[in-house]
């Protein structure tokens, strides 16, 4: 019987390829469920009291919106990445806001003097719209389209190449089609203070 | 002078420790003491630390009424609990965000006491999470599509290591009986 000398090969090697594929999958990186969808809609007070909300940033322009704390040690590095990519593109060409994951606003306002940084810093008191987002740590960032869908999603801190790759997708994209949402990770990240 | 003082020191302690108890034991139900400010507190996991020390968070509506809770209120608890079991917490690896001490976990928990107390039922709010986390949050997913799989495969399996066994155990009997028969001359 020759077949039965093939049985167990046949029945053990899609098994160990299943199992060899899980280990090069890092149990952190899952896919976010918003890719091409329309990001959550929120009205979120600034560290200056204004409400910001997600139809003010977009309409006329995409928009980055990082979540991120003071707790979180990849946050500084990421800091200044984002730092440079507000100082190159105008307002009215992209929007970045910070969105304040479980931390304090006075911690944030520290945070901001000692390093600067000119964008909105938004509060999300008992982390709903983090949540809505479905973040599971920071930092995370979303790109989000003119006409408000999620187009990219970076889990991690957001670095350079990271941005030279989705910033001019992100100010192409004419708000109409779904094609090309992702998600990637970065290294780093931090999933609790 | 020396004794007196080691007694008073000991009723000192004694009425510190018991304040500390009745001040604990006065808390409802469920309700932690609020830490001291600047407290360190244990770290929950290797990966998510309790932060009540950086950001005290007492949620008001998981407290129950200082009368105790009624009876409505424990079902809501009840039903919480329930839902907070079937959804997995993104932060911990294999917990659900019943069994999380993370903090994300408890705001997720507090969102779906919400949602219950708003009328939303569990199976909505079990798809609110799915819409954003992606069907991964569910601690069982649904017996459904490739799903199928995980549900069909153990059964496959004890079913095939019976049909085998089974095969083995025969062929085994089938050959001790035919070294038992006696040969023929």
């Amino acid at each position: 019987m020759n077949w039965k000398r093939w049985l167990i090969p046949v029945s053990i090697v899609p098994l160990l390829a299943l199992f060899v594929f899980g280990l090069t999958r890092s149990p952190d990186e899952v896919d976010s469920a918003l890719l091409g969808k329309p990001a959550p809609a929120f009205a979120l007070e600034t560290l200056r009291g204004d409400i910001l909300s997600l139809s003010d940033l977009t309409g006329d322009t995409p928009a980055v919106i990082n979540f991120w704390a003071t707790w979180c040690v990849p946050c500084i590095q990421e800091h200044v990445v984002l730092q440079q990519l507000d100082s190159v593109h105008p307002e009215g060409e992209l929007r970045l806001v910070g969105i304040l994951y479980q931390d304090r606003p006075s911690n944030a306002r520290r945070w901001i003097e000692e390093r600067g940084g000119e964008w909105p810093i938004l509060l999300d008191p008992g982390s709903e719209t983090a949540i809505e987002f479905g973040i599971s740590g920071v930092p995370e960032t979303f790109f989000v389209t003119r006409d408000g869908r999620v187009l990219h999603k970076h889990l991690g801190p957001v670095t350079a190449p990271v941005l030279e790759e989705w910033i001019p997708r992100l100010l192409e994209e004419d708000g109409v089609s779904g094609q090309g949402a992702s998600a990637t990770t970065g290294n780093g990240g931090a999933s609790g203070p | 002078m020396r004794s007196f003082r080691t007694r008073s020191s000991t009723l000192l302690l004694l009425a510190v420790t018991g304040a500390a108890g009745v001040a604990t034991s006065s808390l409802p139900a469920g309700a932690t003491a609020p830490r001291q400010e600047g407290a360190r507190t244990p770290v929950a996991t290797s990966r998510q630390a309790d932060t009540s020390s950086l950001t005290p968070h007492v949620p008001t509506d998981s407290l129950p009424a200082p009368d105790g809770p009624t009876g409505a209120g424990e079902e809501l608890e009840a039903e919480t609990r329930r839902v907070a079991s079937s959804l997995r917490c993104p932060v911990c690896l294999n917990l659900s965000i019943e069994d999380s001490p993370s903090r994300l976990a408890r705001d997720m928990k507090d969102m779906i006491r919400r949602r219950l107390e708003r009328g939303e039922t569990p199976a909505e709010i079990r798809q609110y999470f799915v819409d954003r986390y992606g069907e991964w949050v569910l601690v069982s997913p649904e017996p459904e599509g490739v799903n199928l799989l995980l549900w069909m495969l153990p059964a496959a399996g004890l079913l095939g290591g019976i049909v085998v066994v089974t095969a083995v155990v025969r062929r085994w009997i089938g050959r001790n009986e035919e070294t038992a028969s006696p040969q023929p001359e």
